[in-house]
């Protein structure tokens, strides 16, 4: 088995808002191991990139945000580091890729220059060994002409450029985990494709664990070992790929995997989608959280809250029904 | 880099030929005979005559116009027809003061305002940034003549620190000089001080919500470099805007400061002159002022250019 690299358990983050806390993540455990792509999907607002970065710690931890539990790396707890011991982390041993590339990347430094940043920041090197570094970077993220790219501005490269730069970035350090979140909602097909087969290549030539957060299911499936389902700051169902996709447990798992539109479908044909919407983090349903738009929610479902269960040796799920499918089979 | 000034040099030049007709103007759209203004109700035809003949107004007007742009250009502003003494030399003698005054208090409202708008915006809610903002709205709302006068009463007059008024120049000693300046450099600061604070503030908060200082957070830069170069650089833009505005406001907004400090400066050199009806050099400080603002907006516009990238390519 690889090796397990960070161990995130019980990881709770609350929000300060005029309204008191709120808990945007509720008890999230999972690990990431060497070498795996692990997916984390679910509906905006279900606390995927609240997760990711709580991980980091980027939130302003005086006025906006409150973290409990544990996120270790290296046997080390990362809520025990100081702001400076998590500097030393952030960007060198765990890094992450934003959604946006043209608002993440400063608009007044040069894409070189900010690659050169990361190395300079955690590498005790020359600002000309940082500067070939960061040329050799920019060709192993695909990106022609690096010495050239190198002295451009984010704004004169186009969307998949930006990526790039954004992963060139990310991966200068040789991180051991790497965060994208969203890394190619806000690229065009044939570009996300691009960018995914990217990161798998990275994934394997730098042995890193990769937490992908998307919401594009059919990414998740092509690129990832592992999955987490996520719904309102908890996980809800976790497993491999191949198990969640062929025998989902949770209803809210099989929705999703219902919503993805399908090519042999008839035209006119309604897409299927799951009934209502995420409520808002202040009216937490009681019992499970899925259980008002859960088509088969029974009566245990809206009052007693479900514990995410190992149903086999890989799968787990936050459901009283798969529960009791489980028993009988 | 060079073609982008080059451009913005070029775009000055119309500007600075309407801004001369119009001033050339302003003396021929004032009802009346500016000879005869001039010299007053008890002057003789003949005298008027003689002074239109002397100022060359019986020429045609674009003749003139002609004439006294040809003069600007040779530095030739006219000879004062109160003192006889020429406008270049009065000018020359009276901008030392006001361009001293204008940097000393520029300098007083960055040095404060810029370190003071930035901690704020670091933290937001906290009771610097009440206080950030108080001292910003006082400064707002504080016309310079009140603060002046306050000013004077508690370290002029009760603490004896510096001087109530008088100026001394700087062949006196930079001490003196600057002792001298003190109180109405920060009479005239202050407002700008409270303006500049407000915008770094305002743009700083901005700047520290956006996406790519997250970003920089990510990749472990330190929380000091994350203020001090990402987001510095981005709120250049709106900090040279404001300092701008502030250098204008500092050459050309200063008399009512100057009359009570009494500093012999621009402002009061055409304080004076207008009590005076001393015509041409009122046009003359008038044209520079204008000038001095076209100029400036230019020095903007091209330090635009230079922190931000994306302006350079239009």
């Amino acid at each position: 088995m690889a090796e397990r690299i960070l161990e995130v358990d019980n990881l709770c983050t609350q929000f300060k808002t005029e309204r008191g806390l709120l808990k945007a993540i509720d008890g999230v455990s999972f690990e990431v191991y060497r070498g795996e792509m692990l997916g984390i999907v679910g509906e905006s607002g279900c606390g995927k990139s609240v997760t990711s970065q709580s991980i980091l710690r980027l939130y302003d931890e005086k006025n906006l945000a409150v973290y409990s539990g544990q996120v270790r790396f290296e046997g080390q707890n990362l809520f025990d580091l100081s702001q400076k011991e998590m500097q030393k982390i952030r960007g060198a041993r765990i890094s992450m890729v934003f959604q946006d590339a043209l608002s993440s990347l400063n608009p007044v430094f040069t894409v070189g220059n900010q690659i050169m940043e990361a190395l300079m920041i955690h590498q005790n090197i020359s600002k000309k060994d940082a500067r070939e570094k960061a040329v050799k970077m920019l060709g192993m993220v695909g990106i022609p002409d690096p010495e050239g790219r190198f002295f451009q501005y984010p704004f004169e490269l186009s969307g998949g450029m930006r990526q790039r730069v954004m992963i060139a970035v990310a991966l200068a350090c040789r991180p051991d985990i790497l965060i994208a979140d969203e890394p190619t909602t806000a690229l065009d097909v044939t570009i996300q494709a691009q960018i995914m087969d990217l990161m798998v290549e990275m994934n394997r030539k730098l042995d890193m664990g990769v937490m992908l957060i998307t919401h594009d299911l059919a990414v998740v499936a092509e690129t990832c070992h592992r999955v987490l389902v996520m719904y309102l700051g908890q996980i809800v169902e976790e497993g491999l790929v191949e198990d969640i996709f062929d025998r989902p447990l949770h209803p809210y798992t099989k929705g999703l995997i219902a919503s993805i539109p399908k090519l042999d479908s008839q035209k006119g044909e309604k897409l299927h989608q799951i009934k209502g919407t995420v409520p808002v983090l202040g009216k937490v349903p009681e019992g499970c959280r899925f259980a008002p738009r859960c088509p088969y929610a029974g009566a245990e479902c809206r009052t007693k809250a479900p514990e995410l269960k190992k149903v086999n040796e890989s799968q787990k799920v936050r459901c009283h029904l798969a529960d009791r499918r489980a028993d009988r089979g | 880099m060079i073609k982008f000034i080059g451009k913005r040099i070029l775009s000055v030049l119309p500007v600075l030929l309407v801004v001369s007709v119009v001033i050339f103007s302003l003396v021929h759209l004032v009802p009346g005979d500016p000879a005869a203004a001039m010299l007053g109700d008890l002057a003789t035809e003949q005298d008027i005559a003689a002074l239109r003949a002397r100022m060359g107004l019986d020429r045609p007007l674009a003749q003139q116009y002609f004439i006294w742009v040809g003069n600007l250009l040779r530095g030739d502003f006219g000879v004062s027809v109160v003192n006889n003494e020429t406008v270049a030399s009065m000018i020359f003698s009276h901008i030392k003061p006001t361009i001293s005054l204008a940097i000393y208090s520029l300098c007083i409202a960055a040095c404060i305002a810029v370190p003071m708008g930035m901690v704020a915006a670091r933290n937001k809610g906290s009771a610097a940034d009440h206080g950030v903002t108080a001292v910003s709205l006082a400064g707002i709302s504080l016309p310079s003549f009140l603060l002046g006068l306050f000013l004077m009463l508690l370290f002029g007059v009760k603490l004896r620190w510096f001087p109530v008024s008088g100026y001394k120049g700087l062949e006196e000693g930079l001490g003196a000089h600057l002792k001298s300046l003190t109180l109405p450099a920060v009479a005239l600061g202050f407002m700008n001080a409270a303006l500049m604070m407000r915008m770094t503030r305002a743009s700083m908060l901005e700047v520290l919500g956006s996406d790519y200082i997250k970003m920089a957070r990510a990749k472990g830069v330190r929380e000091f470099s994350l203020m001090a170069k990402h987001a510095f650089k981005n709120t250049l833009v709106t900090l040279i805007t404001v300092f701008g505005q502030s250098v204008i406001q500092a050459l050309s907004g200063a008399a009512v400061v100057e009359s009570m400090f009494a500093i012999p400066g621009l402002g009061q050199l055409m304080v004076n002159s207008i009590g005076r009806r001393d015509y041409y050099v009122i046009q003359t400080i008038v044209l520079l002022i204008a000038v001095f603002n076209v100029l400036v907006n230019m020095v903007v516009d091209i330090l635009y250019g230079c922190v931000d990238p994306r302006v350079r390519v239009n």
